[in-house]
């Protein structure tokens, strides 16, 4: 190991390695479909190699050495001496989960994983491989981690471009020299002197890399050593001897690297043969020495994307003041040239800023196939435990949510997912009996409605029957009898979600679903997301979420309550109906309103807010009706002002958190107005409870 | 805040008036004062907070002094002001009557806190000045937006977090 400190890398590291494992993960998947894909045994064993070598490298040697013994195992599969069964696939999949366990452990400074059964099992699978020429005998002849990474560490941090750059430099009869330099420990101005060395190098050939990164040398970012790799047709003494000449640096260790041969194994595909060898050099010999090309991706800090985000909501609030100020010229001075000149800029602005707004958006935005991506793994592996046959289908991965909405969006789906599986499908012989197909299916969907994201998991098992989980409600007391009489069946799926309801054993017995239910609850509630139920008894599940795009600029719903005006975030507001309120009728003393076989709760916004109010004496009144996840209420307001797009503002320290609001936003006028938390006002209301 | 107090010992202060007392805070705590506007009311706060405006594209907490002091309120008039202050990252507006002067006072003409002053409690002040013949009630701005009713404020929180976890839990 090099005596630089890894510890900078260890963030990079296990990134990379989260990645790969991925790529692993979904390779193996596949590849036990698609047994003769080359291309998908290539990739997968790139992610193997790219993970032995990092880990390397980086001294984690059980993760080096489980993965390298997969690549053997790949390496028969490409052979075509071992075939790709589902056992072997097993043990491969065994091997990721344990590489997940060894990265954890890295985290967690944990060592107790212990590899060494797993490892005899991969290497029963590959005894008997015939060793082949080139890159593959080097490997199987180094087989001790310590020359694992002598082997790896040369290519280890280069990038394509760097490796495609050293290869096209040797083959013109270029020297590749890695360079190591320690400053003297009185050095005052490392960078500078780090600069001198760079400099002075420039006229010799070039720099191809530099670890750590030019501008971490800027900034002074590394201790007394840093390290570097330069193209050169000088020899190796005459480097040495320029570095030497430089003030303050104590020691320069350089060797020529990476010896051609080395190079080769850059390659990871099958060594090449002699022909294939040939034209590879002719296409080298194109490629001209280049500068390290600038990558089309750029890495940016969160918090700027978000800072960005707070601005574009700056520029919303002052484009809405720009309308509404223009809109009182028009008012007061009449039609013109100049309200008219007004009115084009302020409609062009509002274009501007529509656009620019929805860029930003875009770059906080991931594919959803980023959560997706491992719930193939975890079907197939629930539908070996159960004994069921899935199909399971993915659609619309490519849909982008934000990366808030992403972190959140994980955990509820699973449990989503595993509960079709565990509760929702039927056995295969139960569903032959009953006529559907013996393999179940479970389905998987995410798309953009209008201003959401819909996400749905539909499943074609057994549904869920409302009168059996009333009967478990009761049971567990999470209602009276008397209240289950009266609950609709649609109202009646919803106490599913309520916490206590799902313990494994009671409701897959009985009704067939609700494992944490409560949780996948409370994950929606927290991204302001709601979530629907739709079954049929023998028919299947589904649930519907709808998610947010953003949660720092939202549509919003204006209405004034009291002569003050406040908002409801779109996202929360199911719909709005207008109530007679003479034709209330009372449930435990409570007004609701019968809507679409549903009784909704009603609250008026001055009751559920502590507001101080005074009635207008109108009769019929609209009320808007919200929801948070699967709960809904009606709030009575004064009157609709209408749809706009807000700002949601904080109210600061100095106020704190109100239960029921969300903050504040800035109206068209300069105004203030109060956003409502709808999730705060269902709780003071207590419905649910 | 001693930035502003130069070497020959001087305090400049904005000078206010409330219920016809006089008032100083350190200057280097007030970021500007601005006319009355229009406030939106915040349910659920202390009552001495009024509610919050908007400055410039940012919500700012507003406080009536009178109630904060317990005096007696009075009507807004043209000459009410508010005074924002900034402290430990944190921007709150003080309605007072009106604003008369910003005036440097020497450090020997102010004197630690007598018992009682004009009904306002002690602790919300930092001593007294003279300048001439008027005598000036230097105020503690932490204390101000934070004795007690900041302890409160965050009980109440507290409370209700604690109500909202109740209620989620059953």
């Amino acid at each position: 190991m090099t005596g630089m400190d890894m510890s900078q890398y260890l963030d990079l590291f296990l990134e990379e390695a989260e990645e790969q494992l991925q790529e692993l993960d979904e390779g193996l998947i596949m590849l036990e479909q698609d047994k003769q894909n080359v291309d998908l045994l290539n990739r997968i064993f790139r992610a193997a190699h790219t993970i032995k070598g990092s880990s390397a490298s980086m001294g984690f040697n059980k993760i080096a050495e489980l993965t390298h013994w997969m690549e053997s195992v790949l390496d028969r599969f490409r052979d075509g001496d071992l075939e790709v069964t589902q056992e072997v696939i097993d043990i491969l999949l065994e091997c990721l989960d344990t590489l997940e366990i060894l990265k954890n452990e890295i985290t967690t400074g944990e060592d107790s994983c212990d590899i060494s059964g797993l490892m005899d099992r991969l290497k029963s699978l590959r005894e008997g491989a015939p060793t082949s020429e080139g890159t593959e005998a080097i490997t199987d002849e180094r087989e001790t981690v310590s020359e694992i990474y002598e082997a790896e560490m040369d290519e280890l941090f280069f990038s394509d471009t760097e490796k495609n750059v050293l290869r096209a430099a040797v083959t013109q009869g270029y020297k590749s020299y890695h360079i190591i330099v320690d400053l003297d420990p009185d050095c005052l101005m490392k960078s500078v002197r780090a600069y001198i060395v760079f400099n002075n190098l420039k006229d010799l050939g070039e720099v191809i890399k530099t670890i750590p990164t030019t501008e971490e040398i800027e900034e002074e970012k590394f201790e007394q050593r840093f390290e570097l790799v330069m193209v050169s047709k000088e020899s190796l003494d005459k480097i040495k001897g320029v570095i030497r000449s430089i003030n303050e640096i104590k020691e320069v260790f350089i060797r020529e690297h990476p010896k051609a041969e080395t190079l080769r194994s850059y390659n990871l595909e099958k060594p090449l043969s002699k022909k294939e060898l040939d034209s590879t050099k002719d296409r080298l010999r194109d490629v001209k020495i280049e500068k390290k090309r600038v990558s089309q991706t750029v890495r940016v800090d969160v918090s700027r994307l978000d800072n960005l985000m707070n601005l574009m909501g700056e520029l919303v609030i002052e484009r809405t003041r720009l309308e509404a100020v223009g809109g009182n010229i028009k008012s007061t001075l009449g039609a013109g040239d100049l309200s008219d000149s007004l009115d084009e800029i302020s409609v062009h602005i509002a274009r501007l800023s529509g656009e620019l707004q929805e860029e930003i958006m875009q770059a906080r935005m991931f594919p959803i196939d980023q959560v997706f991506n491992r719930f193939p793994r975890m079907v197939r592996d629930l539908s070996r435990k159960s004994n069921k046959e899935i199909i399971f289908t993915i659609d619309g991965r490519e849909t982008e949510l934000d990366r808030t909405v992403i972190e959140e969006i994980g955990d509820p789906l699973i449990h989503l997912i595993r509960n079709a599986i565990d509760h929702g499908i039927e056995s295969p012989e139960e569903r032959r009996k009953l006529g559907k197909p013996e393999k179940g299916t479970v389905r998987l969907n995410a798309f953009h409605q209008e201003n959401q994201i819909v996400i749905t998991v539909e499943d074609d098992g057994r549904g869920m029957d409302p009168d059996k989980i009333k009967e478990v409600s009761v049971k567990k007391g999470i209602i009276t009898e008397s209240a289950a009489e009266k609950i609709m069946d649609q109202d009646a799926m919803n106490l599913i979600f309520a916490p206590g309801f799902s313990t494994t054993q009671t409701v897959s017995d009985v009704s067939g679903r609700g494992v944490g239910m409560d949780i996948v609850k409370s994950h929606i509630e927290r991204i302001n997301g709601l979530i629907d139920i739709d079954t049929e008894i023998g028919g299947g599940t589904k649930f519907t979420i709808r998610l947010p795009l953003t949660l720092a600029i939202n549509r919003a719903l204006l209405i004034k309550h009291g002569g003050h005006v406040f908002a409801f975030p779109l996202g929360n507001v199911v719909e709005i109906i207008e109530v007679d309120m003479d034709e209330v009728q009372y449930m435990k003393q409570h007004k609701v309103a019968l809507v679409r076989g549903s009784f909704l709760p009603l609250y008026e916004l001055e009751t559920l807010l502590d507001l101080n109010y005074e009635n207008n004496g109108a009769k019929k009144l609209p009320v808007v009706m919200v929801g948070i996840s699967e709960k809904r209420i009606g709030i009575v307001v004064d009157e609709l002002v209408g749809e706009q797009e807000i700002v949601i503002k904080s109210l600061g320290k100095y106020i704190g958190d109100i239960a029921g609001l969300a903050g504040a936003t800035i109206m068209g006028d300069g105004s203030v107005a109060l956003i409502l938390d709808v999730r705060g006002l269902i709780t003071t209301s207590g419905v649910g409870d | 805040m001693g930035k502003n107090n130069n070497a020959g010992g001087e305090e400049q202060l904005v000078v206010f008036t409330l219920a016809n007392e006089t008032y100083g805070v350190d200057i280097s705590t007030v970021n500007e004062i601005i006319r009355m506007q229009e406030i939106t009311e915040v349910p659920r706060t202390p009552d001495f907070v009024e509610g919050v405006i908007n400055l410039r594209g940012r919500i700012v907490p507003v406080i009536d002094l009178r109630k904060r002091f317990n005096l007696e309120t009075s009507e807004e008039t043209q000459s009410s002001r508010i005074i924002v202050v900034e402290l430990n990252d944190i921007t709150v507006g003080m309605i007072v009557d009106s604003v008369s002067e910003v005036l440097r006072l020497p450090k020997e003409n102010t004197e630690p806190t007598p018992p009682m002053v004009s009904g306002v409690d002690s602790a919300y002040l930092k001593g007294v000045g003279k300048w001439g013949e008027q005598l000036i009630i230097l105020l503690d701005i932490n204390k101000v937006l934070y004795k007690e009713e900041q302890e409160q404020i965050a009980r109440t929180a507290e409370e209700m977090a604690a109500m909202a976890e109740d209620n989620g839990d059953e």
